[in-house]
């Protein structure tokens, strides 16, 4: 009957495993990625933009 | 199911990148869904006030709206598991946010009113440390968690904070405290700083620039100038990514001291350490920042480029809320909060009397 309490423990590390990443350098890897994706998704926009590629946007 | 059908955690197979993004989906319609509110909010209180001027309704920025809605979901319902690593992309979003932003900014723009900002982060970043560290010794803090509250004070909040974790060795539970702290502290801004400006009838550089030097947060900083205004939501970013940019020079700081303490790895490349801990999207909002100067876009396209930004910067705000727990954040223990509330009182008024004497009578835009 030890089931359901490994679940609930395999529950809770896999929470704790999504809000905190465990390693620094995890994290620092996950922040430049998160950068780099960001550079990447806005310099490819702006030359969309640039050359009609994209109808104007409104807000 | 039975125990040996679980999988084990630390031997499951790395999901493919599909997957992944495919796990982002539900949390990331929220994000959408909850901005989306909240500017419909603001769009039906608009209407209904020009129908029915005698109602008293009061006029509410989407931004405050969806930062509501948030923390309504996140502190009634909570977020399912199923939405968190899409309301994780938040970050990703503001990003993006503000690289496309740089379009509202010439270089020349960067060059006098970035240039001016520099010199009062520059101060800053000097005092929060300093406050911040005789604030940690006479509280009898541990003294990593009083470099970590300096750090995320004094530079970009929880990202310094995680920045530093590894640079100088510090424990979970300090860098949680710290990070709560920071976090807390931002969003006590959110809805003191605009009442502030509003009472001190500031202009909206002067007031963003303000909220850019003294929220801690990327993500608080910018929404506690978008919530003043659009023009105040800019220079707040403009400021927050000037302070950012000092990121690496101050972890090295501490990694260096903390190494002759002999407690932390020494950092054999400080170039390749400044690089690394240097946030990369400074660069991306500077590069279209050097287009836009250029003429690279027409008028219009510039138009389009900065609402783009505001379609990025909407799931950010929101995210602000969804992922914040109140009940978590008071949780961390009183006297790292104490330490932040009196350091963050103090740097908010030198900033407050920086600003105002540097920018009042500044280019009004």
């Amino acid at each position: 009957m030890a089931t359901p309490q490994i679940h609930q423990d395999l529950q809770n590390f896999q929470d704790i495993q999504e809000q905190i990443p465990s390693r620094p350098e995890a994290a620092n890897r996950l922040s430049v990625n998160v950068d780099l994706i960001a550079v990447s998704i806005a310099l490819a926009l702006a030359i969309l933009i640039r050359f009609n590629l994209l109808p104007a946007i409104p807000f | 199911m039975s125990a040996h059908t679980i999988p084990n955690p630390t031997a499951s197979p790395v999901s493919s990148p599909a997957t992944r993004f495919v796990r982002t989906i539900p949390g990331m319609a929220l994000l959408f869904g909850v901005g989306l509110l909240g500017k419909l909010f603001t769009h039906t209180t608009a209407l209904l006030q020009t129908r029915h001027p005698g109602w008293p309704l009061p006029h509410i920025e989407y931004v405050l709206w969806a930062i509501i809605l948030g923390l309504v979901i996140s502190n009634t319902f909570g977020i399912s598991r199923i939405f968190r690593p899409g309301v994780a992309t938040y970050e990703l979003w503001l990003k993006l946010g503000i690289v496309l932003i740089g379009a509202r900014f010439l270089m020349q723009d960067l060059f006098n009113i970035g240039g001016k900002t520099l010199g009062l982060v520059a101060i800053e970043l000097i005092l929060s440390l300093t406050v911040m560290t005789l604030l940690g010794r006479i509280f009898k803090l541990p003294p990593k968690l009083t470099s970590l509250l300096s750090i995320g004070s004094s530079v970009c909040g929880v990202t310094a904070i995680m920045a530093t974790q590894g640079a100088i060795d510090s424990s979970e539970e300090d860098t949680s405290t710290a990070m709560a702290a920071v976090l807390t502290l931002g969003a006590i801004a959110l809805f003191t700083f605009p009442a502030i400006g509003h009472a001190l009838n500031m202009s909206q550089q002067s007031y963003g620039i303000w909220a850019g030097l003294a929220v801690d947060n990327t993500a608080e900083a910018t929404v506690t100038g978008a919530i003043y205004g659009d023009v105040g939501g800019r220079f707040a970013v403009l400021a927050k990514t000037a302070r950012s940019s000092f990121l690496g020079f101050v972890v090295l700081g501490y990694a260096v001291y903390w190494a002759a303490q002999g407690q932390a790895a020494v950092v054999e490349n400080k170039a390749l350490f400044l690089w690394q801990k240097f946030p990369k999207f400074v660069l991306g909002f500077v590069a279209i920042s050097v287009l836009a100067t250029a003429g690279f876009f027409t008028h219009g396209q510039l138009t389009s480029l900065s609402n783009l930004s505001r379609w990025a910067f909407l799931p950010a705000f929101a995210g602000v809320g969804l992922r914040t727990n109140l009940k978590d954040l008071v949780g961390q223990g009183w006297r790292p909060l104490i330490v932040g509330i009196l350091g963050e009182i103090f740097i908010a008024l030198v900033t407050l009397g920086l600003v105002y004497w540097s920018f009042e009578y500044g280019v009004a835009r």
